[in-house]
Order: C-alpha cells, then sequence, then structure tokens
C-alpha cells in the first residue's frame, strides 16, 4: 500500500484550471485575465463576467460585503417563466440584492417587422408573450387602424373582444398554476392546462390554431364563429365557473401557500406607479387603473364590468385579483354573447396596406399590464417603426424593490405572483 | 410529422461484444446495414441488450428546457390531457446530470446557445435531443433575425426534429414515438458524437 | 400647456385620441417634471419611452407616452436627439421604472442616457459591438453573418463543425 502524505492537498479543478490559464497567459505574453487592481473587487466569482463594472448599479450589486455571495439562478431553472437569469446577492438564505439579466429571448422581433408587411406584423407580434397571444395582435391591429383610417365592423369588434377575454382567462388560470408550482404544488398546473386546453381547442376552432394563433387582421378578424366553436363555448360556459371554484379553492385557503404569499413581496401603489408595473400587479396595490376604463377601447364602454382592486399589494393580494378577474371576464363573454350583432367580420381592405404618413399609438390591457404599441408609417408598405411596450418587461423592475430581506426560496414565489412571460420581455 | 435523421453508414457495435464477426455470425446477427436485428431474430429478441434499450425507451427523462411557447405546448403535453406520463417522461429534471433526452423546445437564441450547449455537454449519454418546433429546426419565423440561432443543430447533434410552430402535443408525442424507435434500434445521434469536453464561452483575449 | 413651454413647443398635433408635441432633447427634464407635478395636468403615468431613428442623415427622437387621469387624451411628448451624439438627460429620476425602458433604448440605439444609474446592455450580450435597430444596422440572411456577431463561438462559422453537415454522422 502506497503511503498517502496527509499533507498533501489535491488541487480542484477549477483550480488548475486557472493555473494552467495563467501559465499560458504568462508564456503567451498576456497579462492574467483576472486582476488584482481594486476596481476588479469581488469580481471572481462565478457567473460573473470578467471585466469591470460600467454602471454604478452594477458596482452596487457586483461588490459583496463581508459574509455574502453570489447566487446564479441561472437561465435554465425549474421555474417556468422561461429564460431568465437571476444574479443574487446573498447572505446566508436573505436575499440583499438581486440583478435580473434578461436577453436570453431577444429575437429581434422589432427590427424584423420593419421589413414585413402590417398583415405579416401581425403574425410576427405572437410569439411576444405567449400566453396572451390575441393580445399581442389585438394592440397592433388597432394601432394599424388607426394609421389606415378605418374601424373594423361591429362583429368583429365583438369577436375580438370575446376571444381577447377568453385569452385573458386562461392566462390568469395558467399564472395560478405557475405560482402553485413554483411553491412546489404539482396539481393546480395541470387543472390549470386542463382549463387551458378546454379554452384553446375552442380558439382553435375558430383560428384554426392552438397557441400562437394569427387571428386578426388590420380591419377585423380572419374567420367568423362557427358551429364548432360556439358548441364548444356553450359548452365550455356551463361549467367553468365550478371549475375555476374549485381550483382555486385549492389553493387560496391552503395553509402553505398562504403563508408562502401573504406579505410577501408588497408593493404599494406609489411605487408601483413610479416603476411602471400596469394590469393586474397595480390594481392588486390599490390603484383602480384599467385601460379598458381609463382609455376605453375597441367595445369596452358598451359593457358593462367593475374595476376591482385589493389594497394589501402583496403576492396573496395579486392572485386574489387574478381570480376576481376571471370571473368578471366570465361576466364580460355573458354580454358579449348577448349583444355581439350579426355583420361582416373584416372590412374591406388591400392585401397590402399602405396607410399614410403618420403616427399611431394603441394600449390595452393585457393580462399582465399595459401593453401598448407606437407605430409610424411613411407611406409605405411597410411599418417605420414599430415599437412594443411589454407589461412584463417593465413589470421585472420591481424585482430589486420586492426581493431584499426575503429568502432564496421566495424569490421565485414572488416572481411567479408578478407573472411575467419571458417571450414578451426579451421580445 | 416528425422527420427522422438519415441512417447511419456505420455499423451498429454492440459495445460487451466489440469488433468481432465470428462471434455474430452464428447467430445471422452480423451489420445489418440498418442496424438491429434480421431473420429470425428479429422475432426471439436474446440480447439483454434489447431489454435494456426497451428500458431506455420507456422512460427517457426530458430536461426542463423550454425556452419560449413551444415550452407551453411541450408542458401541455405533459399535464392531464395529452399524457406523457404514460410514456415514462413524467419526471421533467431540472439538472442537465439526471436527464437523457433534451427536447429544444423554443427559439434558440445567440445569448442562450452558449447556455444550452453546456446543458448538452453536461448530459451523460446516452442521451438524444429532439428539436422541436421550426424555431430549433431552422430559425423558423425569425429567419432573418440578427440574434436567433438559425437551429439549433448548430450547437448539438439532433435526433428527431419536430415542425410546427408550435408544434400540437400529438405532433411532440408521434416526435417522441420516432425518438423509441431511434433508442430501440440504437440509432441516435450520441452515439456519433464526439464529446469536446467541459466548455466555456470564450471571451476575447483567451488563450485556450 | 401651450402657456407654460409655448416657447419650446413645436408640431402641436392633436387626434382624437392623442396630443402630440415636440421639444428638444435637452429640456426634456423640465417638461416632464412639469407634467407630473402640476396638479392640473397631473400625468402621472409613464406609458411608454421608445426611441425613433429617422435615418443615416437625421435625428433620434425619444418619445414618451404619459397618461394623466385629467384628459382623456394620450400625450406624446417627441423629444428629439442629435443623432452625432446622441445623449440626453435621463428621467428615471421621476419615474423608476424608465430605467429598462432606457438601457433597451442604448442597447438597441445607441442613445445615451446621462445620468442613468444602469446603462448597459439588456437584450444583446455585454460584448456586443452594434445597436441593432438603427437603420444603418441591415439585417442579413442569417444571423451568423450580422455585423456584430461575432462574440459567442456559436456566432463565428469559422468554429462550427461543418464536416458535420457536409459528410453527415460518422
Amino acid at each position: 500500500m502506497t503511503k498517502i502524505d496527509p499533507e498533501t492537498r489535491i488541487p480542484d479543478p477549477i483550480e488548475l484550471d486557472a493555473i494552467e490559464e495563467a501559465r499560458l497567459r504568462a508564456a503567451a505574453g498576456l497579462a492574467p485575465i483576472r486582476s488584482t487592481a481594486p476596481e476588479y473587487a469581488g469580481f471572481d466569482q462565478v457567473g460573473i463576467p470578467d471585466r469591470p463594472p460600467q454602471t454604478d448599479r452594477e458596482r452596487e450589486v457586483y461588490s459583496l460585503e463581508e459574509g455574502e455571495m453570489l447566487l446564479n439562478m441561472g437561465p435554465q431553472h425549474p421555474s417556468t417563466h422561461g429564460v431568465m437569469r437571476l444574479v443574487v446577492k446573498v447572505r446566508g438564505e436573505i436575499v440583499v440584492d438581486i440583478d435580473p439579466v434578461l436577453g436570453y429571448l431577444h429575437r429581434g422581433i422589432e427590427k424584423l417587422c420593419e421589413n414585413a408587411t402590417y398583415t405579416t406584423v401581425l403574425t410576427y407580434v405572437d410569439p411576444m408573450d405567449y400566453i396572451a397571444t390575441m393580445h399581442n395582435e389585438h394592440a397592433p391591429a388597432i394601432a394599424f387602424e388607426k394609421l389606415y383610417g378605418i374601424r373594423p365592423p361591429k362583429r368583429a369588434e365583438y369577436i375580438r373582444a370575446l376571444v381577447v377575454e377568453l385569452n385573458r382567462i386562461f392566462s390568469h388560470g395558467l399564472m395560478m398554476g405557475f405560482l402553485a408550482l413554483d411553491m412546489g404544488g404539482i396539481t393546480p398546473i395541470l387543472y390549470a392546462f386542463i382549463n387551458r386546453d378546454e379554452i384553446v381547442d375552442m380558439l382553435s376552432a375558430i383560428s384554426g390554431q392552438r397557441m400562437l394563433f394569427n387571428f386578426f387582421r388590420v380591419g377585423g378578424v380572419n374567420f367568423d364563429t362557427n358551429d364548432e366553436f360556439l358548441s364548444r363555448l356553450g359548452t365550455w360556459r356551463g361549467h367553468v365557473l365550478k371549475n375555476i371554484e374549485m381550483n382555486e379553492r385549492m389553493i387560496t385557503e391552503n395553509e402553505i401557500f398562504r403563508a408562502r404569499t401573504i406579505n410577501m413581496g408588497t408593493l404599494s401603489g406609489r411605487d408601483a406607479i413610479s416603476l411602471g408595473v400596469t394590469g393586474p400587479n397595480l390594481r392588486a396595490s390599490g390603484v383602480p387603473f384599467d385601460i379598458r376604463k381609463a382609455h376605453p377601447y375597441s367595445i369596452y364602454n358598451e359593457l358593462e364590468f367593475d374595476v376591482i382592486t385589493h389594497e394589501s399589494g402583496d403576492s396573496y393580494a395579486r392572485y386574489l385579483q387574478r381570480i376576481a378577474e376571471i370571473k368578471q371576464s366570465i361576466h364580460l363573454i355573458d354580454q358579449i354573447m348577448d349583444k355581439m350583432p350579426h355583420g361582416p367580420v373584416q372590412a374591406q381592405v388591400p392585401g397590402i396596406i399602405r396607410p399614410k404618413p403618420g403616427r399611431a399609438y394603441a394600449a390595452i390591457e393585457s393580462p399582465r399590464g399595459l401593453y401598448s404599441v407606437y407605430s409610424i408609417s411613411d407611406g409605405g408598405p411597410n411599418p417605420y417603426r414599430f415599437r412594443m411596450r411589454d407589461p412584463s418587461f417593465i413589470s421585472l423592475q420591481a424585482m430589486p424593490k420586492l426581493m431584499p430581506g426575503r429568502l432564496v426560496a421566495d424569490t421565485m414565489a414572488i416572481m411567479a405572483s408578478l407573472d411575467p412571460v419571458m417571450g414578451g420581455v426579451d421580445k | 410529422m416528425a422527420v427522422e435523421r438519415p441512417t447511419s453508414e456505420a455499423p451498429i457495435v454492440i459495445p460487451d461484444q466489440a469488433r468481432s464477426d465470428e462471434l455474430l455470425s452464428p447467430f445471422g446477427m452480423e451489420e445489418h446495414p440498418q442496424g438491429g436485428f434480421h431473420g429470425l431474430l428479429e422475432v426471439i429478441p436474446t440480447k439483454a441488450d434489447y431489454i435494456l434499450d426497451l428500458i431506455r425507451a420507456n422512460s427517457l427523462w426530458p430536461l426542463l428546457s423550454g425556452l419560449s411557447c413551444c415550452a407551453i405546448e411541450m408542458m401541455s403535453t405533459a399535464t392531464s390531457v395529452n399524457d406523457i406520463d404514460r410514456f415514462g417522461m413524467f419526471p421533467f429534471r431540472a439538472s442537465p446530470r439526471q436527464a437523457d433526452v433534451l427536447i429544444v423546445a423554443g427559439t434558440l437564441t445567440t445569448k442562450m446557445a452558449g447556455p444550452l450547449v453546456r446543458l448538452w455537454e453536461q448530459m451523460p449519454e446516452p442521451k438524444w435531443c429532439v428539436a422541436m418546433g421550426t424555431c430549433t429546426t431552422s430559425g423558423g419565423r425569425f429567419k432573418r433575425s440578427y440574434s436567433v440561432v438559425q437551429g439549433v443543430d448548430r450547437g448539438m447533434p439532433v435526433d428527431v426534429y419536430v415542425p410546427g410552430c408550435p408544434p400540437r402535443p400529438e405532433g411532440l408525442i408521434y416526435g417522441m414515438m420516432k425518438l423509441h424507435e431511434l433508442v430501440k434500434q440504437r440509432r441516435g445521434e450520441w452515439r456519433t458524437y464526439v464529446d469536446r469536453g467541459p466548455q466555456r464561452t470564450r471571451w476575447e483575449g483567451d488563450v485556450r | 400647456m401651450t402657456e407654460r413651454f409655448g416657447s419650446d413647443l413645436r408640431n402641436l398635433w392633436t387626434d382624437e385620441d392623442t396630443v402630440e408635441f415636440s421639444i428638444d432633447g435637452a429640456r426634456n427634464v423640465e417638461v416632464l417634471t412639469a407634467l407630473r407635478d402640476d396638479p392640473e395636468l397631473d400625468f402621472f403615468m409613464l406609458a411608454d419611452e421608445a426611441a425613433v431613428d429617422y435615418g443615416v442623415d437625421a435625428h433620434f427622437e425619444v418619445v414618451y407616452h404619459l397618461f394623466s387621469w385629467k384628459h382623456p387624451a394620450w400625450l406624446r411628448v417627441r423629444a428629439r436627439v442629435d443623432r452625432a451624439d446622441p445623449r440626453i438627460p435621463t428621467i428615471t429620476h421621476l419615474w423608476e421604472g424608465a430605467t429598462f425602458h432606457e438601457r433597451e433604448m442604448y442597447d438597441m440605439m445607441g442613445i445615451v442616457f446621462t445620468g442613468n444609474r444602469d446603462l448597459r446592455r439588456i437584450y444583446m450580450s455585454p460584448d456586443y459591438r452594434s445597436f441593432p435597430q438603427r437603420r444603418d444596422f441591415v439585417l442579413p440572411d442569417d444571423a451568423a453573418d450580422s455585423p456584430a456577431a461575432g462574440v459567442n463561438p456559436l456566432e463565428r462559422p469559422e468554429t462550427w463543425d461543418l464536416s458535420r453537415l457536409r459528410d453527415g454522422p460518422r
């Protein structure tokens, strides 16, 4: 048996890597990557780039004090919001600061839309907020109609509102599922997906696609309702309230859920407005801002619904807000089905529209907040500038305000209650 | 519908009885261009490897690598209505070390390409890759984008391409059935793949 | 509004649901602070902050959209920014939510917001070398040919193992 010297220290592979790298760099005559200059202090942690901090905020986040550590919740993680990287500065288990790194899903949609006709743009914007696809198409459709100077027929507006509310229902349902999933509960997501599958089968009967419905056109919608859609809608409406109540009862009164969401991630109304948070997150903080009431578009000034708010602004309030909005949406769908007129579903527009030069801004209420489109036309077949303001992108700025002081495990729970969708965040 | 990679020209070698045809030919199991068994032995499987392949096929554990919209359809495939739990794929593992198949669902961007390829390299073999959706097959609807990798097979070998935007859950299930066939016939790409070792993103000024 | 800023307002334009005016980039903080704090105007919400590139020979524009309960229309403020030296003061002290907007505009157009504490790239890699949404950035037919490709090895064709694509699986 060989005698192993107990004093021998086996160097670790990461160290060996660094040693070898330093040796090779020295042999090649280059300076070492990680210098000892003071501006690099605290910068040799895993996941942090080997370059000096460029901005004040980076310096603030990436400089560590005694007992702090940087934890990288990398782009691939079990939370189902998509690919986002969170660099979390923790002291023990408590989060001190957080820096979201975005862009892992940036597809350059705005640039691609500058080379596409107006109708093609409506298909390019689908995969932005891929859970609320109809809303993604609604805002550009309104903006392009303003540019072109037409209004869609009444029936088209009603069908638009109908599918948009259906989309809102399953989007909020999915948020409930993801919130529970991020806390470890695997059952509610199954129910959320059953709910989504029912609605999506309905929407595929009317638009032909299960998810990235290419349904809106400039001047109306693509297809009229058909028998299959109406029969599925009727069946669904018969049991949806009961199902929603069953699903939410599973988690709303659940002790663990309540303990993990009440008083977590409290956002005051003033902070929310300053941060640009809109939608259910803002209404759960007490501010009754709903674009469907504040600046009505489409036919929302003919429909009656309430703007619900909650006072506390914590994760539980955001969750309850979304459930209440599901019920409001069902009420809206009832009214739409009562009032829907007959008529054409698409205005007469040419295949390639060439609006007069001008600018248009259209904002709608998506399940995540204020989704708006600013479009500039130069008279040609393609938009000159097509800009989308996505609500999830802006809501993510609330995270460095909500997370500090919480445990690492709450990070995901709070983020799930803000309900970001990375497709929208990264465009 | 899913499309499989063309059949490999390389002989399918059963590892524990490596190169000797003399051992194989009495049993009629010499190299077959299509791989797998032929003749009588298609009907009477006698090798334990066949059982192992069956086991591997029926419990492929996917890695949670849902990047964008196709991830929602992948989750929809995994949940109650279209259930791939009945095919053994219930646990979507979060760690690549525990996963068998990487279903790349969603657009691969240039920023994400590095982490995704690193995940692929971290997966232990045998491993398979399914490119779900047109964005991973070829860049899809983002064909001219400045930040989308035009197809995930620029970074890793793909076994099954499932086109669609997004593919229906039934389409993904069909793709997984094709993958089962590949697994049982040992025709995956991983066998022809040379591991380049642990990779890291190279910054400017890197020496190695 | 016209009384207060009359001399600096240009191109006042009204539509059925939008009021728009242009200002010079350097005055944006002043104008937006007044719009937010004046109790009659009370534009409490910044709905959108966007950047527009009007061409290689022309200027940039930073466009703010504001909302107020007291006014039924959206207010659009267009602030002109020079293309040669694209600097404009930040409004993050008025609305913290402008941080990500301004980072995105810096990343995509190259407009520098002076005073922003966190002006770094948000969508592209930190080492990316150009500004994608400018008009002179032409979309190539392949991402690998884009003008600023090259940081990530997967963007560099010389690092791909093309023999696999040519000859098929080994």
